[in-house]
């Protein structure tokens, strides 16, 4: 118990060094309510940091050293803190209490002493954050000193065995019965705690604060959409500003811990290249602490930008791993996206190989550069009806995308996608020629005018034929149109194929008969499954063909490893480092399949690229679910 | 005059006294023209230079009625477009033709637009369709916008006008008739030489080393030929038939070749005479930069490879067994000394 008005004294003042040092953070929790807005949202926080869910996911003995540490700090925290009350307990409820506060002493020590061999054992190349060591130390300090303190005042009061306190005890059996050491082991332990609270904000424990902020004012948009830029959005034209990221996006920076899960299940990373989303995050935050931010909140964007290089920017394939894994509701991707449209808007620089398929865009409309008059090729012969056509009989849209009209293997797709539809009964048009690029590429380039142009062009004919629901074949056009045109004032549904295709055999409105005698292990597209969370219709289709094998491959769902060709990387080069889809490839060879299914035309064109280049004898085959429902169903 | 008595003239391209190929092209746009006109006038093939040229008379079999034929020492300079389209000018002034047709090249670039000049008419370039309505008006066709969009040209002047066609449209003219033309000789008239530019030298790029959209001849090495030493080949077999090296991603991401060489969808599109496709699998990826090329050699290990749909010459066999073996042939019809190792 505190004693004296001085220690009262102390501790304030340890609170307002505390506060003055968090005050300095660039991070404002204002800006981010009022700028970006983000209300706080509790009822996610409680559950997040009771439950610990998504940081014992993914890695669970060191999520449940944290969930230790958590409660065995924090739940002794608030005891001592009720103790400073002139309260009193019945005997056994505080014994109890005691018992359990020295149980979690215990379970602190061992969670801390592994954290603390963990941090000094990790190779210091993947940048593991060694300034934990301080306070972990501080942190051990504490509970080591409190369990003398416990011991000391045993020793003096009670002699024999306390059952409420069986490490005190312990230790009161090897201290000398001295008033002395225990008032200077209780000094010890609360200086300890005042060091260590003083430091909060200047060590790696700012976390405590920042994750959590970032944890209760998390973004509550979809993860697939990715934020219009920050700056002024004009009629024809976003003028950049030299604002790079929001408030919201500064929390981010502040609250990342450099855990390096984003890294472990970065496709780019483990393929070798330049880009870690670790680094790219921690690299912005040293940026932003080097020079704290004016009153204004403005951030030179520039001096941002040249924190991580051009050649991490580019290598990201947009595939939301990092996202998905960060414990803390960092999103190293949107960090990425964004230091791309301040290449491209603000500087004009791209990659080179990129250019003509933008050109194509700005021209064409479409990433091939075919022209919008034969995006309605592909159907010929086929009598798919347009929604330009009068006394059209259409109860959805099919949204056939750039690949769909113009990709030779994906054109086939297409039509066997009519196939089924029309098998299902499903009453569908297409905008034929006044489709254009959904814009997903571009954005995810970095060229956001481009994007808002297509989008733009495309949402007004949406307009024009009272589009109420769409179904798409592309993962990307699916979650552009579902996610990104919300901004644009979309409010129509948006099916992907599968999930259409999943409904219609549900209803048997579609029978398979004929087998497919394979095993097939299904790939996860990026764009359907981390982020829409359509993971499951996948399996169903490929279940409800008779014959097949379904396995898994060892990287699934969530973890599943990217193609390598998303957010624009299918027109970039690759570098350093090996190809993504021969990594995939790889695991794919040793996972034994026949075949392998998919469901994105980005995902075929790199994983076939990536199986041909392996050179095998009976190279396993991609096919596209679609496909593989189409050549199962009865005539 | 009457427009169906008006002869249709084309204008000879040659080179170290042989005919350019393009020239033979210009032979059936000129009789279909002669046609459409009425069919009074005559198909003239237009020969200016300094020296003999061979195969002048043959011009007959592919439908030139006569030919007329400007030898003169001054027109011994190639390329000098001043002294080029007087001499032209002179000719046409006295003949009065119904209009002028070339194949569009740098030379005829110059050269059309000069002449036009002197003669005070239309020069209309990168034609590619030339009509004549009933009224006897020229409409000539030509891509705009990248070839996105087309134009239709109405060609109301009274004077010949000098028309130049896109060499890609000119078909290969293959000989028919039997009849030889008449070659006559022509005058030059008083044209000096001072002034203007000269040509003081002609440097032959090194095809090898050509821009590939430029050459004629593509010779692309994909996956299947492999990296650095084994890409060797490759140069070896361009060196032989004169065509520019380039590859495909896979080469480019190994950076065995600098991207400007990379033909595909990030790379560039190409529309050769003639590409020799060399282990390369076709992905459209790789087809979109190539598919236009006249004719197709593909050479690959897969006889299922998506390549041979493109192929007008499918091998199946391996690069690094069968290119060794057609290089000593064509080195050897060459009389090529075995190439230098280690290039680049």
């Amino acid at each position: 118990m505190l004693t004296t008005a001085l220690d009262y004294i102390l501790v304030l003042a340890a609170v307002i060094v505390m506060l003055a040092g968090f005050a300095r953070r660039p991070a404002r929790v204002r800006q981010v309510v009022e700028e970006s807005r983000r209300p706080a949202d509790f009822g996610y926080f409680l559950s997040y940091i009771l439950g610990h869910g998504r940081i014992v996911g993914g890695r669970p003995l060191a999520g449940i050293a944290h969930l230790a540490v958590f409660w065995g700090v924090g739940l002794p925290l608030v005891v001592i803190a009720f103790a400073q009350f002139p309260l009193v307990l019945p005997a056994g409820i505080a014994g109890l209490l005691s018992l359990v506060m020295d149980v979690l002493g215990l379970v602190v020590l061992a969670a801390g002493v592994y954290f603390l061999i963990r941090r000094l054992t990790s190779a210091p190349d993947l940048g593991a954050p060694r300034r934990v060591v301080v306070p972990l130390l501080l942190l051990l300090v504490i509970v080591l000193s409190g369990f003398v303190v416990e011991g000391a005042r045993l020793r003096l009061t009670a002699a024999g065995y306390a059952w409420q306190s069986p490490v005190g005890w312990c230790c009161s059996s090897v201290l000398p019965a001295s008033p002395l050491l225990m008032q200077a082991a209780l000094r010890f332990h609360f200086f300890a705690v005042l060091l260590f609270v003083v430091l909060l904000p200047f060590t790696f424990m700012r976390h405590l604060l920042a994750a959590s902020l970032n944890v209760l004012y998390r973004d509550r948009g979809h993860r697939g959409a990715l934020t219009p830029a920050a700056g002024v959005v004009t009629e024809n034209a976003l003028l950049a500003g030299d604002r790079l990221f929001d408030a919201g996006q500064l929390l981010e920076l502040d609250a990342c811990v450099a855990c390096g899960r984003c890294a472990e299940n970065c496709p780019a990373a483990l393929a070798g290249k330049v880009l870690n989303p670790r680094r790219v995050v921690q690299n912005l935050a040293r940026c932003l602490e080097a020079a704290p931010v004016p009153a204004g909140g403005n951030i030179d964007a520039s001096r941002l930008a040249d924190a991580v290089s051009a050649e991490e920017m580019w290598a990201c394939t947009g595939c939301m791993a990092c996202v998905e894994h960060c414990p803390v509701l960092v999103r190293p991707l949107v960090k990425v996206i964004g230091l791309r449209r301040h290449e491209v808007q603000m500087h004009g620089r791209m990659p080179a190989e990129a250019v003509p398929m933008i050109r194509n865009l700005e021209i064409y409309g479409d990433v091939d550069g075919r022209g919008c008059a034969h995006r309605g090729d592909w159907a010929h012969g086929l009598d798919v009806p347009h929604l330009s056509e009068r006394d059209v009989d259409a109860e959805m849209l099919l949204w056939v995308g750039c690949q769909g009209a113009f990709h030779p293997r994906y054109r086939e797709v297409l039509r066997e996608l009519v196939k089924i539809l029309r098998a299902g009964g499903v009453r569908f048009g297409i905008l034929g020629t006044e489709e254009r690029c959904c814009g997903d590429a571009a954005r995810r380039l970095g060229d956001e005018n481009l994007f808002l142009s297509l989008a733009r062009e495309n949402m007004d004919v949406f307009n024009k034929y009272g589009v109420r629901r769409i179904v798409a074949v592309c993962p990307h056009g699916y979650n552009t149109l579902k996610n990104e045109y919300r901004e644009l004032g979309a409010d129509f549904e948006v099916w992907h194929a599968v999930e259409c295709i999943a409904d219609l055999i549900r209803n048997r409105r579609v029978t398979l008969r004929y087998p497919l005698e394979k095993s097939l292990a299904i790939h996860d597209p990026c764009y359907l499954g981390r982020v829409n969370g359509i993971y499951e219709p996948l399996r169903t289709v490929v279940r409800a063909v008779p014959g097949v094998r379904l396995t898994e491959l060892p990287r699934n769902r969530e973890r599943a490893l990217c193609c390598g060709g998303g957010a624009g990387r299918m027109w970039l080069h690759e570098k350093p480092g090996q190809s993504i889809n021969q990594l995939r490839a790889r695991e794919i060879r040793e996972c034994g399949v026949e075949a392998v299914g998919a469901a994105c035309p980005f995902c075929l064109t790199m994983l076939e690229d990536g199986i041909g280049s392996l050179e095998l004898e009976s190279p396993p085959r991609v096919l596209d679910i679609v496909e593989i429902v189409a050549a199962s169903m009865a005539d | 005059m009457d427009a169906g008595m008006k002869d249709i003239w084309l204008y000879v391209q040659h080179r170290d006294g042989a005919v350019e190929e393009p020239t033979y092209g210009l032979t059936a746009e000129a009789r279909r023209l002669r046609a459409s006109l009425g069919g009074g006038g005559l198909v003239t093939a237009v020969v200016l230079g300094n020296g003999p040229v061979a195969g002048l008379e043959e011009m007959g079999f592919h439908g030139a009625d006569r030919v007329l034929v400007v030898d003169d020492e001054r027109l011994a300079e190639r390329c000098r477009g001043d002294v080029f389209a007087r001499a032209l000018a002179g000719l046409a002034e006295r003949h009065g033709p119904a209009c002028v047709l070339m194949a569009q090249t740098a030379e005829t670039l110059d050269l059309g637009a000069r002449s036009a000049a002197l003669l005070e008419t239309a020069f209309i370039s990168r034609v590619m369709d030339l009509q004549v309505d009933e009224d006897g008006v020229l409409h000539a066709h030509r891509p705009v916008a990248n070839g996105y969009l087309f134009e239709r040209l109405r060609c109301t002047d009274p004077k010949a006008p000098i028309i130049a066609f896109l060499p890609a449209v000119l078909a290969e003219s293959v000989p028919e008739g039997e009849t030889r033309a008449e070659v006559l000789a022509e005058s030059m008239g008083a044209v000096s030489l001072d002034g203007g530019a000269r040509v003081l030298r002609v440097e032959e790029a090194d095809p090898g080393e050509l821009d590939i959209e430029e050459a004629d001849i593509v010779v692309c090495g994909g996956r299947g030929v492999g990296r650095d030493a084994d890409f060797d080949i490759i140069h070896r077999l361009a060196r032989a038939i004169d065509g520019s090296v380039a590859g495909t991603r896979p080469i480019i991401d190994w950076q065995t070749l600098p991207y400007e060489r990379q033909i595909g969808q990030t790379g560039k599109t190409v529309m050769p005479r003639l590409i020799v496709n060399c282990g390369i699998s076709g992905a459209n990826e790789y087809t979109a930069g190539m598919e236009k090329a006249q004719v197709n050699i593909a050479v690959n290990t897969d006889p299922r490879a998506r390549i041979f749909r493109f192929a007008d010459l499918g091998v199946v066999a391996d690069i690094h067994r069968l290119l060794p073996h057609l290089c000593e042939r064509l080195e050897a019809l060459r009389g090529h000394e075995p190439p230098a190792a280690g290039k680049d």
